[in-house]
């Protein structure tokens, strides 16, 4: 029996406006992302992965085409809806961490769920999935104590919290050493193993052995 | 939605937490200079109308005077009708004057000036004249002799009408008082009396038993009762008891007296309603532009919140409260800089003015109106750039483009 597609992407395109220059990044993509799929999305600089990315990840609307997240037609959405959609169903892991830098580590991963629950429920959550991304012991650390690999795991913890089914990570290695970028993507690995779907950027061709899917994209299509 | 009260105090308390102390210190220092700057002239100027409204009440014309009713120029049982006004409801003290036509001479320097025949120990009760005696001694209600000057009419050096005035005279020297080319009597000057109000300190003062001496027929006679309110009556009440009271005088309130003052002291009010519209104006630009940039500052923070689910309302409630408490801060620092340093700073140096020594005087419902506005202009401060961050495009507010 076929899967559902957890996302639907139909025709989308895209164009920024520098100046007076028109750059299009996406021209009529179209494409399903199963439940439970790991999907790499790769490609040159420029081919507009990202861009692709902040169309599904609700963080951006295309210019044209529609979007469907879990049935929910999501490209007409109201500002409103859409914030709650990203809350409930989405983990989303920026290249650049996007840490809340007054914020302990703990306090950063607590802070997505505490819009859902109290801060008694949602501590020893955020305390569990910070043990599980290694981080137990620097729960205090504000992020500039912490490494680029170490801020990188705050963040994919804080894209759990609240235990979203699709996590979109935007070349969450590109910032990190070999072994934290390995840890990163084992980690993605055991994500994935437990369910969550994941859609993630990379160029790294020796990273594309943990997806079971793979689309690449040329000048803002799919090839 | 109770949950989104939540994320506001937990991100305001960590940015509390774990902010820049110093830009925390000057944002609340900047608001309570702000804040002071506000209650500053409204202070001054309502310490100065309502300390000159006192002057006048309490060297002129007490709360309430009376004067003869229409057709009539003086009264003519004047100690019976301070009886009369004493029984009253409402009157702590009462004291007739009558104005003595005559004018005075001092060695080679006469003059016209207001002389007044009183009964000292009423008068006493009625105004604080005999407490601003700057030399000598207040008259006895049996003084025939004696007459009271104020500074201006004594003169001297260092004293402002000096020109106008007998230059000079001191306690224990005699004046005459004449009336036409006539000396009808020669005063002992037991005293000068310095209340420190001009219009005030013009007079000299005699005894009504000093009238009687020379002027027998006047000396049951005044020209005005001045009465002072007991404590916890107005000025109004205790004018209305008097009018149905069936005293066959006029009862004036003593602002009719005013004269002058009143007018200066309404241009004084026009001054500060001005003055603190303009105060208000640049508390609230720059309470503002601190709040603002404060905000613009946090705007990928409030991107990033945003991308990762965080309302907008939670946001902007974030900085409301956050420009609230900023406020309050600065409110409460703003009190403490001026009840601790400004105030008693012009206490001990008050402002001479020819109405008296002026000091600052805070009006509670004032203070209220100017807390409140300050505190309304942090929460709008915080709320519109917030609401502008929270509308802007995500990936704007978070990268600054695209």
């Amino acid at each position: 029996m076929p899967r559902q597609p957890i996302i639907s992407v139909q025709k989308i395109t895209k164009t920024y406006h520098l100046s007076d220059v028109r750059v299009p990044a996406l021209r009529g993509v179209t494409v399903d992302i199963q439940e439970k799929d790991f999907l790499i999305i790769t490609g040159r600089n420029g081919s507009g992965k990202s861009t692709l990315l902040r169309q599904i990840g609700l963080l951006d609307r295309p210019d044209e085409g529609r979007i469907t997240l879990l049935g929910n037609e999501v490209t007409s959405l109201k500002e409103g809806p859409r914030s709650r959609l990203r809350l409930k169903h989405i983990g989303y892991i920026f290249q650049e961490y996007a840490l809340i830098a007054e914020l302990t580590a703990l306090e950063n991963v607590m802070l997505p769920a505490l819009m859902r629950e109290s801060g008694k429920v949602v501590r020893p959550k955020a305390k569990t999935l910070l043990e599980k991304v290694g981080l137990g012991k620097k729960l205090k650390n504000l992020p500039r104590q912490l490494s680029g690999g170490e801020q990188q795991k705050v963040a994919i913890a804080r894209a759990l919290i609240n235990y979203p089914q699709v996590i979109f990570a935007d070349e969450p290695t590109a910032n990190l050493d070999t072994v934290a970028a390995k840890d990163v993507l084992e980690l993605f690995r055991q994500l994935n193993n437990e369910g969550h779907t994941v859609v993630m950027i990379s160029h790294e061709p020796e990273e594309q052995k943990y997806a079971n899917r793979i689309v690449t994209l040329s000048d803002g299509k799919i090839v | 939605m109770k949950r989104s009260f939540a994320i506001p105090f937990f991100l305001m308390s960590r940015q509390l937490r774990s902010g820049n102390k110093w830009t925390l210190s000057l944002t609340i220092f900047l608001i309570a200079v702000a804040f002071v700057n506000l209650i500053f002239v409204s202070a001054l100027f309502n310490g100065i109308i309502t300390g000159s409204n006192e002057q006048i009440v309490r060297t002129i014309t007490g709360d309430v005077f009376l004067t003869p009713p229409d057709g009539q120029e003086t009264f003519t049982n004047a100690a019976t009708l301070v009886d009369k006004v004493n029984t009253k409801s409402g009157v702590a003290a009462a004291s007739s004057e009558m104005a003595v036509p005559g004018n005075l001479r001092y060695g080679n320097v006469k003059g016209s000036w207001t002389i007044l025949a009183v009964k000292p120990s009423d008068q006493a009760r009625v105004t604080n004249l005999c407490d601003s005696i700057e030399r000598g001694t207040c008259l006895t209600d049996d003084d025939a002799d004696g007459i009271l000057l104020g500074r201006q009419l004594a003169g001297g050096a260092g004293v402002e009408m000096d020109s106008f005035s007998l230059h000079g005279v001191e306690v224990g020297a005699k004046i005459d008082l004449l009336i036409g080319a006539n000396v009808v009597k020669t005063f002992t000057i037991r005293g000068i009396v310095n209340s420190k109000f001009m219009d005030a300190d013009q007079r000299a003062f005699i005894t009504k038993t000093g009238l009687a001496s020379f002027q027998p027929t006047l000396a049951d006679q005044a020209t005005m009762v001045i009465i002072r309110a007991a404590e916890g009556v107005s000025a109004e009440q205790l004018q209305e008891t008097l009018v149905n009271a069936d005293l066959s005088a006029t009862a004036h309130l003593w602002e009719d007296a005013a004269g002058l003052m009143k007018s200066v002291t309404g241009s004084f009010t026009s001054i500060n309603v001005l003055l603190s519209t303009v105060a208000v104006l640049i508390a609230a630009i720059t309470i503002f532009i601190v709040i603002y940039i404060d905000i613009i500052n946090k705007r990928q923070q409030i991107g990033i919140l945003r991308a990762i689910g965080v309302s907008p309302h939670a946001i902007r409630a974030q900085y409301v409260l956050q420009s609230a408490l900023y406020a309050v801060a600065g409110v409460l620092l703003g009190l403490g800089l001026f009840y601790a340093i400004v105030v008693p700073y012009f206490q001990a140096h008050p402002f001479v003015l020819p109405i008296g020594d002026m000091t600052m005087l805070a009006d509670p419902a004032d203070f209220s109106i100017r807390i409140g506005s300050i505190i309304a202009v942090a929460i709008g401060s915080g709320l519109v750039p917030a609401f502008f961050v929270t509308r802007m495009k995500l990936l704007k507010a978070i990268w600054g483009s695209k």
